[in-house]
């Protein structure tokens, strides 16, 4: 038997079973906590910071820390909407992002994020980085120019599928996803591996299933992302 | 040589450990001048750790490459305390008498040239390290030298040797002490009692933070777990630091006792020093001071006589200045890319390999030796209420006397700048570049954790530098050291850095100051550890207390986008067309 505690996000009383996340507690009692590298049933990461909220007033993400009996946690603030919206707005310069023709688009969590945020143009000047397209493997690709460097898939091919064939090289800004050995197509990843849909963006993609579904049909079409959460929390 | 032999025989000197990746690819690339895609399949093997995690750790280190290196390599430190107008004219003469240019390996395969970040030799800059050796003092003159020496592989006997500068020793660091005395001291208590006597010490952790040391101990001390870890910080990065440097030159004894008395206090038989590669050079010495404290009895099995054992390894670093933060420190030496963790679980409860872990600065143990010999009243008689003892000033820059200084906190900058002799400056960087630019009408503040913390960093910049300049040459440096793990500090810093630059020029409006502000609020808020919550403060800093600055280089927004930049975005039809564009006005 866990122990259960209880604490507050904008006023609204959590119950959490100790140690959990404060965004998975958040997640059970209907509160969408804004995220891009989480995925549920995966170790965090900590790398987007799209989920921090303010622990007892100090930034923490939501991802990593535990629920704590009685602590205040603020959610929906001024000034973290603008944090997060900047830390989007980054990620929208900082890779090549081409969402008119992307085939992610619509089911894509990046765009999804952006469009509930309401960032419409790039706040920042655009990097333009040189960016490779890894086409080797017969049914998986990656396009590096749209990868956000959340890990979802490394993280999950190590603990889910049971093969560490991602990791990251180089630093800083030039930071990459990578694969080992060279390239994919030598590695033992299959369509059906679980770390081809961790992928919250196009970087990470099936061939030869692109534009399937219609536009109006797509995850995010007519309800921001994370409205499900909401709903299921807050039945009408 | 050649790859088949050089990484068995790597891996077997570690046991095929898979935690000791980063000293079978320090090993590999001494010895191969590269680390090649071969070799991390090879090493990967050999350890049995995904190809993809060598790969991983090959290219975060700065001296470590794929690509093949000279068999010398040159690297001089880029960083603002050392690219004075000696540096500039000095990178120049290099790239002359080599005839490559940075980056560059000469067509002979004997020498690369590149840059790297400071390298702690900030009192004495411009300096460089050749392989492990450090050069200080450089000029375009030595840099003659300074080649021929290289290029008949005579440089041990050409006169480069480094500088104490050591200019006041004070009562705790320095000072003589009997090996062994505060050891003995320690093991006639209990541990809870030296922890009792650390905790009333009211020691501050001495690597900028300033986390109390007792409580740390208790945590760890408490921590559930047989086997627990002393881990000793010497990845001293912080641009305009370098009192390590001196502590392990002259009182590495006193750092490995403080050691083994944490060993003790918390019940841990492992300690590590974990070395920054830049300061490999020390490592004969340090091993040399080891293995004397092993046969006086001070490591070893059965500390002074008792029953408990405590040893010490010492972990070599390769280039990352983000090692510093612990949680990054704790990965390195897993061998693993310098990346921080996610806190809690803190290291005291989780760290190295897992074991509870105390992680505490090369000055911190070095203290905890005195304390325990001399005791905790008499070293809280030093310093103030919440900063008790003498610090170690590592001070560079324009100043007459640069080098370290022990005194006790609370002094002023003012009278910090009368004993160094920097009495005209126009900004006193305390804390290195993720501490705060001080302003000549503040130079009456306090040097403690109660005022302006420090790790130690004090840089001086007189009337004549180009603050800015400064600024920018920290923004790279963080650009450069970021790991990457997380967006605001992997992606922030480098708009940052571009947008203060765009001021530089001369292109910056009105609006751009509180879009830096926006943005490094944004970094220092979000980001996931100590480097990206304080990599924007040079800029912070300075837009507090030196505004001026930037708004007198601010232009009159001309109505167009203001990040745009005109002049920049025609240069390449200007150079085809061989004219200025004609500007037509409404």
């Amino acid at each position: 038997m866990s122990e259960t505690i209880t604490f507050t996000i904008d006023g609204k009383k959590i119950p959490a079973k100790k140690g959990q996340t404060i965004i998975r507690a958040a997640e059970e009692a209907g509160v969408y906590i804004p995220r891009l590298c989480w995925l549920k049933d995966l170790i965090p990461g900590g790398a987007c910071r799209v989920c921090t909220v303010l622990v007892n007033g100090r930034p923490q993400a939501a991802c990593t820390q535990p629920a704590a009996g009685g602590i205040v946690v603020q959610n929906e603030t001024e000034e973290l909407f603008r944090w997060r919206k900047n830390i989007v707005a980054m990620l929208f310069v900082e890779g090549n992002h081409y969402c008119m023709f992307c085939e992610k688009s619509g089911n894509c969590e990046l765009q999804a994020v952006a469009y509930r945020f309401g960032i419409t143009a790039p706040k920042y000047p655009h990097q333009f980085p040189q960016r490779a397209v890894d086409a080797s493997h017969p049914d998986v690709l990656i396009d590096h120019n749209r990868c956000i460097l959340c890990w979802r898939c490394a993280r999950t091919a190590r603990v889910k599928d049971g093969k560490p064939i991602f990791g990251v090289v180089n630093r800083g800004i030039d930071s990459q996803l990578a694969v080992g050995p060279e390239q994919l197509g030598e590695t033992e990843l299959k369509a059906t591996d679980k770390a081809v849909e961790a992928c919250p963006v196009g970087a990470l993609m099936k061939k030869r299933v692109g534009y399937a579904v219609p536009v109006g049909k797509r995850l995010y079409d007519h309800e921001p992302i994370g409205s499900d959460i909401e709903k299921a929390g807050n039945p009408a | 040589m050649n790859l088949q032999q050089v990484v068995p025989e790597a891996a077997a000197r570690c046991g095929r450990d898979p935690s000791r990746v980063m000293d079978v690819v320090r090993e590999v690339q001494a010895r191969l001048g590269r680390v090649s895609d071969e070799a991390i399949d090879l090493i990967a093997r050999e350890l049995a750790v995904p190809p993809v995690d060598v790969k991983g750790v090959v290219t975060f280190y700065a001296f470590l490459s794929r690509k093949q290196k000279g068999r010398t390599v040159i690297r001089l430190s880029e960083c603002v305390g050392c690219l004075g107008a000696e540096g500039h004219a000095s990178a120049e003469e290099l790239q002359r008498q080599l005839g490559i240019k940075f980056g560059e390996t000469t067509p002979d395969g004997a020498i690369s040239l590149e840059h790297t970040a400071c390298i702690g030799m900030c009192d004495q800059g411009p300096a460089a390290l050749v392989d492990e050796q450090p050069i200080a003092r450089l000029t375009p003159e030595r840099v003659k030298d300074l080649v021929a020496a290289v290029r008949e592989q005579k440089l041990a006997e050409a006169g480069f040797a480094v500088a104490d500068n050591v200019h006041k020793k004070g009562e705790v660091v320095f000072a003589e002490m009997e090996p062994g005395a505060g050891l003995k001291h320690a093991l006639a208590l209990d541990p809870a009692g030296v922890i009792g006597e650390v905790k009333a010490s009211r020691l501050r952790g001495r690597g900028g933070a300033g986390f109390p040391a007792g409580t740390k101990w208790e945590f760890c001390a408490r921590a559930a777990g047989e086997r627990k870890v002393v881990l000793c910080n010497a990845d001293e990065g912080e641009p305009g630091t370098f009192k390590d440097r001196e502590i392990l030159k002259h009182v590495p004894a006193h750092v490995f006792e403080g050691m083994a008395i944490a060993g003790y206090a918390i019940g841990a038989k492992e300690g590590i020093l974990y070395l920054r590669g830049e300061y490999a050079y020390m490592l004969p010495a340090l091993e040399k001071t080891l293995d004397e404290m092993r046969e006086k009895g001070v490591l070893g099995k059965g500390l002074g006589g008792g029953k408990h054992d405590f040893d010490i390894r010492v972990q070599l670093g390769a280039g990352a200045y983000v090692c510093g933060e612990e949680s990054a420190l704790i990965s390195s030496c897993e061998g693993g890319r310098g990346v921080p963790k996610d806190r809690p679980p803190f290291p005291v409860e989780r760290g190295y390999l897992g074991l509870p872990t105390v992680v505490n600065n090369v000055e911190t143990f070095a203290t905890v030796a005195r304390i325990l010999e001399k005791g905790a009243g008499w070293f809280a008689s030093f310093g103030t209420r919440d900063s008790t003892g003498t610090k170690l000033f590592s001070v560079s820059g324009d100043c007459a006397k640069p080098g370290i200084y022990e005194l006790p906190y609370g002094l002023t900058v003012r009278e910090l700048m009368a004993l160094v002799g920097g009495e005209g400056a126009q900004a006193v960087l305390v804390g290195g570049p993720s501490g705060s630019f001080v302003k000549p009408e503040d130079f009456d503040r306090k040097i403690g954790y109660e005022a302006l913390a420090t790790g130690g960093s004090v840089m001086v910049f007189g009337p004549r530098r180009d603050l800015l300049e400064v600024v920018s040459g920290f923004m790279r440096f963080f650009v450069d050291e970021s790991c990457g793990h997380c967006v605001p500090c992997r992606v922030g810093n480098v708009l940052i850095k571009e947008r203060l630059d765009k001021i530089r020029a001369g292109h910056g409006v009105a609006e751009d100051l509180g879009y830096l502000e926006e943005l490094c609020a944004t970094v220092k808020r979000m980001s996931r550890c100590g480097l990206g919550q304080t990599s924007p403060n040079p800029v912070v800093t300075t837009l507090a207390s030196f505004r001026g600055l930037y708004e007198r280089r601010l232009t009159e927004s001309n109505g167009l986008q203001p990040d745009f930049d005109l002049n920049a975005a025609l240069q390449a039809a200007v150079k085809a067309q061989g004219r200025a564009p004609v500007f037509h006005e409404d």
